[in-house]
């Protein structure tokens, strides 16, 4: 999310009285504050999911969906009636326990016809169809269809969706999350008067242990009103320009020898458990299969926390060479950094070799056995993609503005950075890819990758020719841009003729399209119509692989549970611990990474852990106090801030402080002590705060068991007064 | 740092009026100006800079001022990727300074034309023709301040080997070679702290024919025994996903979405 440009909008459309803005967050910030036109609505820390679905409660018990678009069950029928996306409300799932396809959609071979398709119930006929042939579909089915051998149970998304939204009535959903039931009234009211031009959007506050059916949830209401890819309403990140990829100049994609790789990720994600060999050898020897080792996350995506546990733990298989490169699980993964965790990393029985890619002493990088220097983000190569907020179509361009400040380093005299690195190890084992005649251009002559600007000055080549080629750079800019004097092996890496245009872009910091260019009529111009799922099979069908339970196929209100399926409030009950810490992105510090900026300790040196005024008062707690945050498997000393702007029963802890390395800490090199700058290190951290899940055998941090996702936010924990 | 006295600012201010051209930094616009006042102060030197061009604002000329060189780059400060330009000395060749890149989407709004020159984009950080309002492009605090950790003292520049236990705050200046021949090959490379271990390479690593665990082939080949763990989409992952996926064959290649 590019936060720039979304306070720019969101205050511009504030100020001309075209947006409201209510902000939810346990964690009101400044900024987030338009005075006199911000409503802040203090949500309990990972309750969010019970505002949506009481917002969807409202929906459903006042009509308030745009059932004309819910309709339509496929494509076509959708933009017949102006949209342009559909969802598969309509379309019929088997709610059939006898049924051997129970939890899946109804397919033509339950009927005993061939295809791969979905049904509806359709309006015209009242009788099954395919979803392609129906123009519109019922929306609300609850019955029975004939199928091959006898009658189905079956009902639609709408159904089963609305069907779980109603397992509690908007009071009850108002009682968990802290806001009131008029409230949510209110906002679903709002929300659902502006027909299709709405829009929903979410980032760090679903790192909480019952994220998935909130984000699910989220993602649903929108598609409610139709909202997808209109305008006014959802929209997708703009497209990049070709770089990596398989260019109009270059092919950066593939290569002689290239591996598919093969075999399941050490993270337990996109796996099944009942596919694994620990299963089926479970199951042959008559044993209960559940639970397995640590749980499988079968929804998870690129899960580097969950990566770290695994190697922690060798399962499924040992981690043999862990590399950490421009990033710090040990201080960005909830639980990672606690006593019991640190033994197991210190081992090298667990993890053999460590080396880190770093460009000063992290908290990971301090448990590497070997560091390689890396250049900084103003000495290397990058094309960087579209991040959200931003709809035309787009790539910047990082480039070495300024010598980097490695060494220079093996035959081709390069600087030494990650790059550097993996082309030398590449190619002093012979791996495909790398050194001479490694990259085939357009015409099919063989090029190499011996130096960073092999690489990337051919992907700026690519971007160039994406469709209509840019223009070259002017003479004039050439020179007041220093372009004119770049080095040789630069030069060497394309064509001749393509520098110009190459040097165009970079000169400019990437090529962009017209910002003007967001909608095409009342469409966004880039958003491809997609289909909302509201019921989802594949989730409908995968298992909690430690207690054997299938998951939910639509969002229902999911208090937060260790992985057994006990509650986290049973385990910790809010009597001994009543507080809920929430993490928030600190404005005056970066991810992980800016610690060692002056100006920045200077305008904000530390952070606190932030309360409400009437919980301080209860407790008979002060602004200024020291005091100790306690939870069940951690604890940590820090400063308290009495205020308004926290809700009730929440810590608030912004992200970015609290580090203990990142040169705060003395290190010896060569027996020399090299005094470490304590000014890094102030401030308190949630992370190692969060919560280990102990009915889990081995190391494991609480995580929600689907996706995989961390217990950073509504850590359960209480306040000791130190002073 | 320098505070910035009220009154100081407000003759600051007074003396662009009427000028003729306009400078981007403080010291440029007295340098630029005749215009004197009695009992104005010399600005310090460290706070003003000196500019990096001035624009004449009827006409629009630009004048570059040689010793200074302004080149476009992508912020890291929050990963949100704004753009930036940096201020850099020629002499020294260190960043002086940063700022919004005018031609970046989501720094300006609207961003300046693609089309519009290099040198006619300095004119988005002066008043003619007003493009200094319609086209100001902004980087936040954090954004100000991410070229500091290029200059931390504390920065490695060397490759280190540990020489103590591992998180023990003591380390060993290596060679490139060493770092190389060691990762690579791997052996007894803890040998000199009492440690016998024989430890595998990348070369042993390496390795598509056997399986990582023969009783569980579903984990697939050896070579899934690298992990690589990577900071968010910044940008230059795909040359390491180029060797870890495609080179090496390992499936574990992690950006950073779980946590
Ligand atoms: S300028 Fe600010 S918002 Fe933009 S990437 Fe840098 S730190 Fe983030």
């Amino acid at each position: 999310m590019s936060f720039q440009a979304l306070a720019r909008k969101t205050v511009k459309g504030v100020m001309e009285n075209k947006l409201k803005l209510a902000v939810i967050d346990p964690f009101m910030q400044g900024g987030t504050d338009i005075p006199g036109k911000t409503k802040w609505i203090p949500i309990k820390p990972s309750t969010d999911g019970a505002l949506v679905l009481g917002m969807m409660r409202w929906i459903f018990d006042n009509e308030k969906f745009d059932g004309k678009f819910l309709e339509c069950p496929n494509e076509e029928a959708a933009k017949a009636i102006g949209f342009k996306s559909y969802t598969n409300a309509t379309h019929l799932v088997i709610v059939d326990e006898k049924h051997p396809n129970n939890r899946k959609f109804l397919k033509p071979e339950d009927l005993g016809l061939e295809g791969e398709e979905f049904f509806v119930i359709d309006k015209k006929t009242g009788k099954p169809e395919l979803n392609s042939k129906a123009s519109a579909g019922n929306l609300l089915y609850n019955g029975e269809v004939q199928g091959k051998t006898g009658t189905i149970k079956v009902a639609t998304s709408l159904y089963l969706l609305k069907q779980g939204v109603e397992r509690h009535s908007i009071d009850e959903y108002a009682e968990i999350c802290g806001i009131s039931a008029n409230q949510i009234a209110e906002i679903a009211k709002e929300f659902t008067s502006h027909g299709h031009k709405v829009a929903v959007d979410t980032l760090g506050g679903t790192n909480s242990v019952n994220a998935l059916p909130f984000t699910v949830a989220l993602w649903i209401l929108p598609a409610l009103m139709g909202a997808y890819n209109m305008k006014g309403g959802m929209a997708g990140n703009g497209p990049s320009f070709k770089a990596f990829a398989d260019g109009p100049k270059y092919d950066l994609a593939a290569f002689e020898g290239q591996i598919k790789p093969s075999g399941v990720k050490i993270s337990r994600e996109q796996f099944h458990y009942e596919n694994t060999t620990e299963y089926k050898n479970k199951v042959a020897q008559g044993k209960k299969p559940y639970p397995s080792k640590l749980p499988w996350h079968t929804n998870g995506m690129s899960l580097d926390g969950q990566a770290m546990f695994s190697a922690l733990n060798k399962y499924p298989y040992q981690c043999k060479i862990l590399v950490n490169c421009f990033a710090n699980p040990i201080y960005g993964t909830p639980s990672l950094y606690q006593e019991a965790m640190l033994e197991e990393l210190k081992k090298t029985s667990n993890i053999p070799l460590i080396i880190s890619v770093d460009i000063v002493m992290g908290e990971t990088t301090a448990y590497a056995d070997y560091i390689v220097p890396d250049t900084s983000i103003y000495e290397q190569w990058a094309m960087v993609p579209v991040r959200a907020n931003i709809n035309t179509k787009m790539t910047a361009v990082r480039y070495p503005i300024i010598e980097p400040m490695t060494p220079k380093v093996g035959s081709n005299n390069q600087p030494i950075s990650m790059e550097t690195y993996l082309i030398e190890v590449a190619k002093k084992i012979g791996m495909p890819g790398f050194g001479d005649n490694a990259i085939k251009d357009a015409d099919g002559k063989m090029w190499p990758l011996n130096t960073r600007e092999d690489y990337f000055i051919k992907a700026i080549a690519n971007m160039a020719y994406d469709g209509d080629a840019v223009n070259g750079i002017t003479e004039e800019d050439d020179k007041i841009t220093g372009l004119d004097s770049i080095p040789s092996d630069w030069q060497a890496a394309i064509k001749p003729d393509e520098l110009f245009v190459v040097k165009n872009i970079i000169a400019k910091g990437g090529r962009f399209e017209a910002d003007t260019n967001y909608h095409d009529g009342e469409f966004m111009k880039y958003g491809d119509p997609v289909k909302v799922c509201f019921y989802s099979e594949n989730l409908a069908n995968s298992r909690n692989s430690i207690t054997g339970a299938y998951n939910e196929g639509a969002p229902v209100w999911t208090p937060e549970t260790l992985a057994d399926g006990t509650l986290v409030d049973k385990a910790y009950p809010s009597e001994e611990y009543p507080f809920r810490v929430c993490s928030s992105k600190a404005k005056l510090r970066g991810v992980s990474m800016l610690n060692n900026c002056p100006t920045l300790q200077v305008l904000s040196d530390t952070n606190y852990i932030e309360i409400n005024a009437s919980d301080a008062k209860e407790l008979g707690l002060n602004d200024g106090q020291e005091v100790m945050v306690e939870t069940p498997s951690n604890k940590a000393k820090g400063v308290l801030k009495v205020r308004q702007g926290v809700a009730r029963g929440s810590l608030g802890i912004s992200f970015g402080y609290g580090k203990w390395e990142y040169g705060s800490k003395d290190t010896t090199i060569d027996g020399k002590v090299i005094t470490g700058e304590s000014l890094r290190a102030t401030g308190i951290a949630s992370n190692p705060l969060a919560l280990i899940d102990n009915s889990v055998k081995g190391k494991y941090g609480l995580s929600e068991v689907i996706t995989g996702t961390h217990n950073r936010n509504g850590i359960r924990a209480k306040i000791v007064p130190l002073s | 740092m320098i505070k910035l006295k009220r009154r100081t600012f407000l003759k600051l201010s007074a003396l662009t009026v009427g000028a003729t051209a306009l400078g981007l930094g403080v010291t440029g616009c007295s340098k630029e100006t005749d215009v004197s006042i009695d009992g104005f102060p010399d600005m310090p030197e460290t706070l003003g800079q000196e500019v990096e061009a001035t624009v004449d604002l009827q006409s629009g000329e630009v004048k570059i001022n040689s010793d200074i060189l302004v080149k476009s780059s992508v912020c890291m400060g929050c990963y949100s990727s704004c753009g930036v330009r940096a201020k850099i000395d020629k002499k020294t060749g260190r960043i002086m300074k940063l700022t919004g890149n005018p031609y970046h989407p989501k720094c300006a709004e609207p961003a300046l034309p693609y089309d519009t020159t290099i040198k006619e984009s300095y004119q988005a950080f002066s008043l003619h023709g007003d493009k200094g309002l319609t086209h100001r492009a902004t980087v936040c605090a954090r954004g100000n301040s991410t070229f500091e950790q290029v200059y931390d003292p504390m920065r490695i520049t060397t490759p280190l080997k540990r020489a103590g236990e591992r998180g023990s705050g003591k380390w060993k200046p290596i060679s490139w070679e060493q770092l190389i021949e060691e990762t690579v090959e791997g052996g007894k490379i803890f040998a000199e702290l009492g440690d016998d271990t024989v430890i595998e390479g990348f070369r042993k690593i390496h390795n598509q024919d056997e399986l990582i665990n023969p009783d569980s082939p579903e984990m697939g080949p050896k070579s899934n025994g690298l992990v690589w763990i990577s900071g968010g989409s910044y940008g230059r992952i795909n040359f390491a996903q180029r060797f870890v996926l495609n080179s090496f064959g390992s499936t574990n290649f992690y950006g950073h979405t779980g946590t």
